[in-house]
């Protein structure tokens, strides 16, 4: 056994990693494009409420969610991208704290819609069933030591795809605009483009942490 | 049609107290280009040094600059004490000995405000609200907005006009300009904006205070709706500020009053600002009054 911990040190590795990997897109936009994101929180909800939603029509514990469960996290960070490109438009506009507070402005809406929606059970807890691997179920007794596994092939799924994306035209153009946006239009990328799409990728890695969320507390809340 | 003014003049009371906490942000922003995010706690903490002088059984209303000295200016009156050491801090104590005799029976009132209960001041005057046309004020609200506007102007004057304002504004943020400024024998500054932006904001606590009583949550909320009301009027901007901040309290009593209880709907007061921002910022990218930034190529 390579691990001896407790549940309950493994359900505060498992936290970290999560972190882990919404921080990974938060510093995509943040850090490489340059653009500050307060909401970044609510697009990690976006994900966990979109694993919850099919919670709410299919039932908690419906073979999509229980079994295809990876493909429940892609989903979620696909969600996630979408909402991060909405809310990136504004960014096409705005510069500076305008763009934070625009951000923030997000995160408040999506906060008041999920309390005020019957269908997202007022912000009340909704569950997800527990999930099954090949070798069955996993349990309460593994469930944190499951999804730590699952993290730990997330987060270094996610940091080898940063780390790559950098290294491509696609990646080079974010830090190209944040340090002179005319610089970078001048040698024909997208200026306001390419800030949504920080702002999508952002909000796939942070989907995706929402969904892992949802799964490691079988259920969320706001 | 009383409904409706009724709500204008509400809209008004709680824009003008937005206006006024929006105005230190903008000071700050406006001279040294330092996001103050802290804003709000500065105004909460306004709110709580305000209760003890109105629990304590003290009449006068708790605005005057004096109350909040002591915290804003330190170094200067009793806020030396909190900075002295501990036998020099008795001996000012005992002075004030009377004084506080009275807030300290009732500090068990204060550990209850941290404790997340609702706590009301008591009102400034016993009689009723003043009443004109089915349109009623309370006399706290009233006094609230007078002097609201009396600081707003004051300010707006200090910065305008006056020799020492004028002098701020030239120094502040360039330090440089400071030294030479004070060689020259000008009015001694500081250089920084914060003891006038802080002043604002505790004075905006205050009557936020006065008015819908001590409660953690409506500081936290009325905090961070002083952000969508800066971007709204503009970063820079002390006019777009108290414009800004009169529109998102309109905004704020017409969507409880007349959005919420229909169509199922609630809490609308908390997040039509921010819409209406968003839709504002997608024409005016800049606030309505803000600075447009010239990019020069």
């Amino acid at each position: 056994v390579l691990f001896s911990f407790s549940n309950k040190y493994m359900l505060v590795i498992d936290n970290i990693l999560i972190a882990v990997v919404a921080i990974i897109g938060l510093n995509l936009v943040t850090g490489f494009a340059g653009l500050i994101s307060i909401g970044h929180a609510a697009f990690v909800g976006i994900g966990a409420y979109t694993v919850a939603s099919f919670a709410r029509t299919l039932g908690d514990s419906h073979v999509l969610i229980t079994h295809a469960w990876p493909l429940m996290i892609v989903l979620a960070g696909l969600m996630g991208a979408v909402f991060g490109a909405i809310v990136g438009l504004p960014a096409m506009r705005l510069k500076h704290l305008y763009l934070a507070i625009a951000t923030l402005s997000f995160q408040m809406i999506f906060s008041w819609t999920i309390n005020f929606l019957e269908f997202f059970n007022q912000g009340q807890t909704i569950y997800q069933g527990r999930v099954f691997w090949f070798a069955g179920k996993a349990g309460q007794k593994d469930h944190y030591l499951f999804w730590y596994y699952v993290l730990l092939v997330v987060v270094v799924f996610s940091g080898f795809t940063v780390r790559n994306l950098l290294r491509t035209r696609y990646g080079r153009c974010l830090s190209a605009v944040r340090d002179n946006d005319r610089a970078a239009d001048a040698m024909g990328m997208h200026p306001g483009l390419t800030k949504v799409y920080a702002f999508a990728l952002a909000g796939f890695f942070a989907g995706m942490a929402g969904a892992l969320h949802a799964y490691l507390f079988t259920g969320c809340r706001v | 049609m009383s409904y409706f003014f009724q709500l204008v003049v509400s809209g008004i009371v709680v824009g003008s107290i937005y206006a006024l906490s929006a105005l230190g942000f903008v000071l700050i922003y406006k001279s040294s280009k330092v996001l103050n995010i802290a804003h709000g706690q500065i105004i909460a903490a306004g709110a709580f040094i305000a209760m003890p002088y109105r629990l304590g059984g003290h009449s006068h209303f708790p605005l005057l600059p004096a109350e909040y000295g002591h915290y804003l200016f330190p170094g200067h009156e009793r806020g030396a004490d909190l900075f002295a050491p501990a036998d020099r801090r008795a001996d000012h104590l005992g002075h004030h000995g009377d004084h506080r005799a009275d807030v300290h029976p009732r500090r068990h009132h204060l550990l209850d405000a941290l404790r997340f209960r609702q706590l009301f001041f008591s009102p400034i005057s016993a009689s009723n609200p003043i009443s004109f046309g089915g349109v009623s004020i309370s006399w706290t609200q009233l006094v609230g907005v007078i002097i609201t506007s009396v600081m707003i102007g004051g300010f707006s004057w200090f910065f305008k006009k006056s020799t020492l304002g004028i002098s701020m504004r030239a120094v502040i943020g360039r330090p440089v300009c400071l030294h030479v400024h004070r060689h020259f024998g000008a009015p001694g500054c500081s250089g920084w904006p914060g003891p006038p932006a802080g002043l604002s904001a505790a004075a905006a606590g205050g009557i936020i205070g006065n008015i819908t009583g001590l409660n953690f949550e409506t500081l936290q909320a009325f905090g961070i709706t002083v952000f969508p009301v800066v971007i709204l009027g503009g970063l820079d901007s002390i006019f777009g500020a108290v414009v800004a901040g009169i529109i998102m309290g309109l905004i704020q009593q017409f969507a409880s009053g007349y959005l919420d209880g229909n169509w199922g709907l609630n809490g609308t007061a908390e997040v039509l600002p921010y819409i209406i921002l968003l839709v504002i910022l997608l024409f005016k990218p800049h606030g309505l009054f803000g600075i447009h930034e010239i990019e020069r190529v």
